[in-house]
């Protein structure tokens, strides 16, 4: 049947198409009346893909036609209008072995593999985001797919889970827990066993699952499916933020068609192996995304983590072994079998295997997802890819990760190498800050976010994080003392180390990371001056009449209407100026000072 | 298979937030206390007590929407007179993962990204503008009927 599928899939895949990409950020950017005009011309074939990851350069839509490759086009409003963004293969993002029939390139326009953005990239989650159309299965077997899960089930499942063991691959949620060796710990347990597929992405700042799920939905179920043959189980759960309807969508659909396709259900693949997947929303609390409070959160409880041990490998799920992986764990497992470990293991440093996906945001030329090998230095990842100047720091591992100064970035990508500047490699937010953040600023505002995702079991985690952020909110209207900060520093070692889960004990790494780097923003602060000129209470707007060309652009910017005309120039009310640095930021004319 | 938290989030889409009546319903079916879905109901932010206007401004409080200055957009619907009542609801959300459109303002359900102070005036006075038409054609036909009953 997989032969079938295949030729079916190369067809489709080499033959005429122009591929628009509908992720969410794509529709954001205006994809969908884009789509709606190329759909207009119904000799065309017209389709919708997922992610190809350049965000900052959506709308993107690639043309393939008369034997050629895909010619990119960036930011299209209008496709006669677009510029092109490169060329690509499509196949050539795959790193697995394909059959495909060879496509004539451009030699008028450059190499998508050799665009700065694209250049570093190795892509083994995000293999298809952006090639496949997201929900066609011969598609996804054309790319490989499914022929992993036809090799496992000829496979003894200790043999699968030996090979997952040596590739080195661990958890991509952000502990970073050995996957093999999860899986071993439950297949020894006696009974009934379940697979979770976290998908609860509640960092802010962080997508990769989002993409995954919207663009190649069947690589996590067969992922899973994989992972449940291997251990045992006979049913999984994929938990999945509300806060991502296509996502939610996209996942449900393919479960559907998988099943049709007997790949997942009774008798997968004609084989003894039986495998369902249900589909549960999450409800909007950041920490159901720890393991224990996921499960408690599918149980029909709130989202109150747990004391560990006993893992949820030995006792999860309604107190059976389960296994729970994150989205970019689980797409990572099908090619791992493919290619064998081997392939995956010389990928990345010692203890780092394989690739890592990041969201690359923030104040960067180039932003959007990016995979690359583990080992590769930040420096490269924001400064090459990113083409990011005047950079002062860059925020890693999500509101509870931390901040590595710009004379620290030369740091590899890899759990222990980052942990030890006191960041965490977390499920692999990357937000680049510059010079017009302010660290205090930043620290304060993850501090807030902790407090209010706090679920409140632990006392320290509730009343400390809430006491913490106190104490910044002073500092940042300058009224603030030394001593705050040596307060801030004790109160941050009881709450990492009282707490029970994984949010507490990291909840004080953006504050520790700040105040260890950029003390002396805090000392600022405590004089009385916002170096940045974000924190409110510490600055102050003046418009320089000399200066002011009258474009008015202020006024229609301004949220409190604190702008007015005097004579053909503008003035602010100091009374209604709420200080947000609005004008300061349209004004084209430098008109505008901050004192 | 049915799960509790999903089918509350079925009632809170079709109606806007929890009706007592629902969640009295749903404590029968899963056989759990109502105490619980109380819990429930109070714990995710996904769930609400109270009916959700007809228009929902969700202001995104990311990381990168932040720092790309969206909490000035709070200030902006403040200062509109954008208040939580049967016209609309306001509510910050932590991230939509479009942060490479930072910053993003989603109302009703559609993605804004690379907002601005200006152009959030200019939407917002739209549907301003359109509740108050709303408002007016009921008026009216709410006149035609009192004539005709008269």
């Amino acid at each position: 049947m997989l032969e079938k599928l295949k030729e079916k899939g190369i067809d489709e895949l080499y033959g005429d198409r122009i591929a628009v990409g509908t992720s969410t950020c794509g529709v954001a950017a205006g994809a969908l009346e884009v789509l709606e005009v190329l759909a207009l011309d119904d000799t065309k074939n017209v389709v919708e893909v997922g992610c190809l990851g350049f965000c900052s350069a959506e709308p993107l839509v690639y043309v393939q036609e008369n034997g050629k490759a895909a010619l990119v086009y960036r930011n299209v409003k209008k496709i006669e209008e677009a510029k092109v963004l490169g060329w690509f293969y499509p196949w050539e993002f795959s790193p697995l072995k394909l059959e495909h029939p060879e496509l004539e390139g451009y030699k008028e326009h450059p190499r998508l593999i050799e665009h700065p953005f694209y250049k570093k990239q190795v892509k083994i989650v995000l293999r298809n985001c952006g090639i496949i159309e997201p929900l066609n299965i011969s598609q996804y077997v054309a790319m490989g797919g499914y022929y992993a899960l036809q090799r496992v089930l000829e496979k003894e499942p200790e043999d699968v889970i030996e090979e997952v063991k040596k590739s080195g691959l661990r958890g991509r949620g952000g502990a970073g827990f050995p996957t093999g060796l999860k899986w071993e710990i439950a297949k020894k347990n006696e009974g009934e066993k379940y697979v979770i597929c976290n998908a609860d992405e509640g960092d802010p700042g962080a997508y990769m699952d989002r993409s995954v799920l919207e663009g190649d939905p069947f690589s996590v179920i067969e992922g899973m499916t994989i992972g449940a043959y291997a251990i045992g189980a006979e049913l999984g759960f994929v938990y999945v933020r509300n806060e991502y309807p296509l996502a939610v969508e996209r996942i449900e659909k393919a479960i559907e068609i998988a099943k049709k396709y007997g790949f997942l259900g009774k008798n997968i693949m004609n084989t003894e192996f039986s495998f369902d997947i249900h589909v549960v929303r999450g409800a909007g609390a950041f920490v159901c995304g720890e393991e224990t409070a996921l499960i408690a959160s599918i149980e029909g409880y709130i989202g109150e983590p747990r004391i560990r041990p006993p893992y949820p490998a030995e006792k999860g799920l309604w107190g059976k072994p389960t296994v729970i992986n994150n989205v970019e764990t689980w797409a990572n497992i099908s090619p791992i079998i493919l290619n064998g470990w081997k392939f995956f293991a010389s990928l990345g440093t010692e203890k780092s295997k394989g690739t890592k996906v990041f969201s690359l945001v923030g104040k960067v030329k180039n932003s959007g997802l990016i995979e690359v090998p583990m080992g590769i230095s930040l420096r490269e990842v924001v400064e090459e890819i990113g083409m990011a100047e005047n950079v002062k720091a860059v925020q890693t591992g999500g509101p509870t990760g931390g901040c590595v100064p710009k004379n620290l970035m030369d740091v590899a990508v890899d759990y222990e190498e980052l942990t030890k500047l006191g960041s965490i490699m977390g499920s692999g937010g990357m937000v680049v800050l510059d010079n017009t953040t302010c660290m205090v600023d930043v620290a304060k505002y993850f501090l807030e976010f902790s407090k209010i995702e706090s679920c409140g079991k632990c006392v320290p985690c509730r009343l400390g994080l809430a006491e913490m952020v106190d104490i910044i909110e002073r500092i940042t209207k300058g009224e603030g003392s030394l001593n705050d900060l040596e307060e801030l520093e004790r109160l941050a070692d009881v709450v990492a180390n009282t707490s029970l889960c994984g949010l507490g004990k990291t909840a004080p790494n953006p504050l520790l990371t700040t105040l260890r780097y950029f003390r002396e923003e805090y000392e600022e602060h405590i004089r009385g001056r916002c170096p940045a000129g974000v924190c409110r209470a510490l600055v102050k707007y003046r418009i320089v009449e000399d200066k002011c060309t009258g474009c008015g652009l202020c006024k229609l910017n301004c949220p409190a209407e604190a702008i007015e005309e005097v004579d053909e120039v503008y003035k602010i009310d100091d009374k209604k100026c709420i200080k947000c640095g609005s004008c300061f930021n349209v004004c084209k004319f430098e008109a505008i000072e901050r004192l | 298979m049915k799960f509790l938290i999903n089918s509350l989030l079925e009632i809170q889409s079709k109606h806007g937030y929890l009706p007592k009546n629902e969640m009295e319903r749903i404590s029968m079916e899963f056989n759990v206390p109502i105490s619980r879905i109380y819990s429930i109901a109070t714990f995710y932010n996904a769930f609400s007590l109270k009916p959700v206007g007809r228009h929902v401004i969700h202001v995104c409080k990311g990381t990168a929407c932040v720092m790309g200055g969206s909490e000035v957009f709070e200030d902006t619907l403040k200062q509109m007179g954008v208040l939580d009542d049967e016209d609309f609801t306001y509510q910050p959300i932590r991230c939509f993962g479009a942060c490479s459109l930072a910053p993003v303002v989603v109302i009703d359900g559609k993605v804004y990204g690379k907002m601005t102070v200006s152009r959030l005036k200019k939407i917002v006075s739209k549907l301003f503008e359109d509740e108050s038409k709303d408002r007016d054609n009921n008026k009216i036909s709410k006149g035609d009927e009192d004539a005709r009953e008269a």
